[in-house]
């Protein structure tokens, strides 16, 4: 439906006195342009107090894309949800460090569709854990609050909160800043390739590989002749790079034939889905090319031309979190309006 | 919902009222008479190891206890009691082994205990995965032995191990001695399996599982949300080797940088704690002494090396003495680092020297491995011996936060600085990560009577807790919140308690649930 532009020009004032941010018009919606969290947070109660009107009103998070210098002591970086995770990485890099091993498809995401998205700003840490790269979190609560989790490696303040948020697509709020956990970048990377029978080799190679207390990062394989062809990355130190070579060989010479089998990437991946190990050797003997990211005990990051069997798409809307706990929460938002 | 902690004179608790009979007679009919409203067992349950309960223990006196201990079986028997408690609008608070050092157990609101440590089962052992189910009531002293059998641990290994239960780590997210390398509880998480305040099993499974309940919203909850029953963990396997080694620094900055580049140059060390001036001092009169190595028990070592000189120093720090003390403290500059490394023999070999070599370009002064062994043989005995500082009319607690690495120092010495006046404190830096640690700041304090006691060991509190805060610290790493610190859980969460409140209404509508906890 069309506006009118007085009709426009009237709401744009009103939202403006109410918010107390900078505000433009254009393509018949009032953007509100707040530049602090918690002007986002009053935009968005003002935002909310609009009824019908609230349609014509968006609280634009264009201030919120800045990517600061890493603290090297913590191996932290602060950055606005709207940073391009790319970007992200090559700052980091800049200070020999990473935010871990993403898949491809992943590191095109923002920060703030990294987090909020299924990927739920997971990665794969030493030990073969799953943890979350968001040390801290800056949100504009559905209720109009601000909540801004503490920045500290661990914590045992109740329950974990930040969970409303990670995975969860804005549901309970909207994620404005965040600081993000970064790795030492290992010294060295070493791809190792081997001819394997079965895709249950392939698996148990790497279920080894990841017990071993190596660190696997990726790993591509596709079909050869009546075998599989794997091709496994691992990350390392110099100090420890002899041992890990010589146990992944061992690994490598049990399960199948460590040999050259030429290129084992398949191009870019069309999808990327989080895979149960249960469901991986599934997934290499029936998909074409594989690639294997974010190996961790939990799960794992698959990558393939094609839907992948049992896969659960990380681009698919994540689960919404009951009606109920929502409406709490906007009749607290009320409760501030 | 929330109120103070009310106390009673323990000898002179009230007489159970006919509601409580009622709810024993409605309660034993689903546990087959496994329930009980005696004094003495009301009495037991009233408190936990938070130390201002052991201070009024002495004094004769009790926080408010529960009306009526139940102790199921089952998940089903949980199910039912929680409907029952549901619908008599009556509060359910979960029990594990009451070492739990926040008094997150206390029943502000009177009501059902409920000790899950019958149920104690290992439902399913997975050597392939691996991972274990277990039952939440387990003591982990017990899970341990069994996982052991088999090669296997959940790396979780606290040092309240024979005295707390796996329900009690996920309740308050605790951390292991070895959370460095292996993770806090949170880490190990496959899922969990709740019996929530409305009486529904809700099973909270990490991803890529269906479901919006995460364990997460579980972990650290405290019973305010629902009962966890059961956890499926995942495991490591028994490690084959370890080293050990200990550097001594000249300094907590210089302890401290070589702390932060062990964890840089990616060495994955099990201990890598860093104990500053007077904890090196109490460290060190606990294994040097020669009188300790010759009885070769481990508890009279710990008596003698590490109690006593606890003891002496309680008294001493009497009063005004604290003060003088921590200056006369400021004098000591010497800083011990433990490392202990473990898992295969190639990896701990190479990490050690690794390790060695980045101590040594730190400034560090090699004292061999005796010192890390002997924090290996007396891990677990701290737990069961802090009484006698009680008895002796002292308190002694512990106070844990974390911060990201550039704050460390800041955390160290505001907390040191806002507790200096009321008692001997010491600090030791653990649970080291990439990004930062824990500190774990001991406080050792005396007064003249018990009521001042009790007074000074508040305003320590408060003290302590706005100097962490204003550093930028947590309140807490892994003791929980309970009573001792809900006023810093509020603060800290801010607008954030919206959110509590929310999982509260959804999972605990009837508001049964450890009531006056977590501000819900």
């Amino acid at each position: 439906m069309a506006v009118a532009a007085h009709d426009l020009t009237q709401l744009e004032e009103r939202v403006r006195k109410a918010a107390g941010v900078p505000t433009r018009t254009g393509d018949g919606v009032v953007e509100l342009l707040p530049g602090s969290l918690r002007e986002v947070a009053r935009a968005q109660a003002v935002k909310g107090m609009l009824g019908q009107d609230a349609e014509r009103v968006v609280v634009s998070l264009v201030a919120f894309d800045r990517i600061e210098a890493p603290d090297p002591a913590a191996c932290t970086i602060r950055v606005g949800a709207g940073a391009n995770l790319g970007e992200v990485e090559a700052t980091l890099q800049g200070w020999a460090l990473t935010l871990g091993w993403l898949s491809p498809k992943a590191r095109s995401l923002t920060v703030r569709d990294w987090l909020e998205g299924r990927h739920a700003g997971l990665r794969a840490v030493p030990g073969n854990r799953l943890e979350s790269a968001a040390l801290s979190l800056g949100v504009a609560l559905r209720s109009g609050g601000l909540f801004v989790t503490p920045a500290a490696p661990r914590s045992s303040g109740g329950p974990m909160l930040e969970t409303l948020f990670l995975g969860r697509g804005g549901q309970a709020g909207t994620l404005v800043e965040a600081q993000l956990r970064a790795l030492p970048r290992p010294e060295l990377e070493e791809t190792f390739h081997a001819l394997v029978e079965r895709p249950e080799d392939v698996v148990l190679l790497l279920r080894g590989v990841a017990a071993s207390d190596v660190r696997p990062v990726e790993v591509h394989t596709r079909r050869k002749g009546r075998g599989f062809a794997v091709a496994i990355t691992v990350a390392t130190y110099a100090f420890r790079a002899r041992r890990d070579r010589a146990l992944v060989e061992g690994l490598l010479k049990g399960r199948g034939e460590p040999r050259a089998v030429g290129q084992v990437g398949g191009g870019a991946p069309e999808f990327e889905g989080e895979l149960g190990w249960d469901r991986l050797a599934g997934a290499i003997g029936s998909a074409g090319p594989l690639g294997i990211y974010r190996i961790a005990r939990e799960s794992v990051v698959v990558a393939a031309r094609a839907p992948v069997k049992g896969a659960v798409a990380l681009d698919s809307p994540p689960e919404p979190l009951p009606a109920p706990l929502l409406g709490i929460l906007d009749g607290a938002g009320q409760e501030v309006a | 919902m929330s109120r103070p902690v009310h106390r009673l004179p323990a000898r002179a608790l009230p007489a159970s009222t006919p509601e409580a009979r009622a709810l024993l007679r409605d309660a034993s009919r689903i546990v087959d008479g496994r329930a009980s409203i005696e004094p003495t067992d009301r009495l037991a349950y009233a408190r936990d190891l938070w130390p201002k309960g052991l201070i009024w223990a002495r004094s004769g006196q009790t926080p408010s206890p529960p009306e009526l201990i139940v102790w199921p079986e089952s998940l089903e028997e949980v199910r039912e009691l929680t409907l029952l408690a549901a619908r008599l609008g009556v509060p359910l608070v979960p029990f594990g082994a009451g070492s739990g050092l926040c008094g997150g157990t206390v029943a502000l609101h009177g009501g059902i205990v409920l000790d899950l440590k019958r149920m104690s089962r290992v439902v399913a052992l997975d050597p392939d995965a691996p991972e274990v189910e277990c039952e939440a009531g387990i003591l982990g002293e017990r899970l341990e032995r069994e996982l052991g059998r088999k090669g296997l641990s959940t790396g979780h290994l606290p040092s309240s191990l024979g005295c707390s239960t796996v329900g009690g780590w996920l309740a308050t997210r605790g951390a292991g001695q070895c959370s460095g390398r292996y993770g806090k509880i949170e880490d190990m998480v496959a899922s969990l399996t709740v019996v929530d305040g409305r009486g529904e099993i809700v099973v909270a499974a990490r991803r890529p599982r269906p479901g919006w309940e995460t364990p997460g919203l579980f972990l650290g909850s405290e019973g305010t949300l629902g009962t966890i029953c059961r956890a499926r963990l995942h495991l490591v396997s028994v490690p084959e080797a370890r080293a050990f080694q200990a550097f001594a620094f000249s300094g907590v900055r210089a302890g401290l940088d070589a702390l932060r580049a062990i964890l840089r140059a990616g060495l994955r060390p099990a201990l890598a704690r860093l104990y500053d001036p007077v904890d090196s001092q109490l460290f060190a009169r606990g294994y040097e002494s020669g009188a300790v190595h010759k009885r070769g028990l481990l508890r009279d070592r710990f008596d003698e090396g590490v109690m006593l000189p606890l003891e002496r120093l309680a008294s001493r720090a009497a009063a005004a003495a604290a003060f003088g003390l921590n200056r006369a403290a400021d004098l000591l500059r010497e800083c011990l680092l433990l490392l202990v490394f473990e898992g295969d023999s190639a990896l701990v070999e190479l990490e050690a020297e690794e390790a060695a070599r980045v101590c040594a370009a730190a400034g560090g002064e090699d004292r061999g491995a005796e010192p890390a062994q002997t924090w290996l043989q007396n891990r677990y005995a701290e737990p069961f011996r802090q009484s006698r500082i009680f008895d002796a009319g002292a308190f002694l607690d512990r106070l844990e936060v974390a911060g990201t690495w550039e704050r460390a120092v800041e955390i160290y010495e505001r907390v040191r600085d806002a507790v200096s006046p009321f008692a001997l404190v010491g600090c030791r830096f653990d649970h080291a990560r990439v990004e930062g640690c824990a500190l774990e700041f001991t406080f050792v304090g005396s007064a003249g009577s018990l009521e001042q006691v009790e007074r000074r060991y508040d305003d320590l509190w408060r003290s302590a807790l706005a100097a962490a805060r204003a550093a930028g610290a947590t309140f807490s790493h892994h003791h929980g919140v309970g009573v001792a610190r809900l006023n810093a859980f509020k603060s800290q969460v801010g607008d954030g308690l919206v959110l509590m409140r929310a999982l509260k209404a959804t999972f605990d509508p009837a508001g049964i649930m450890n009531p006056g906890k977590l501000g819900a």
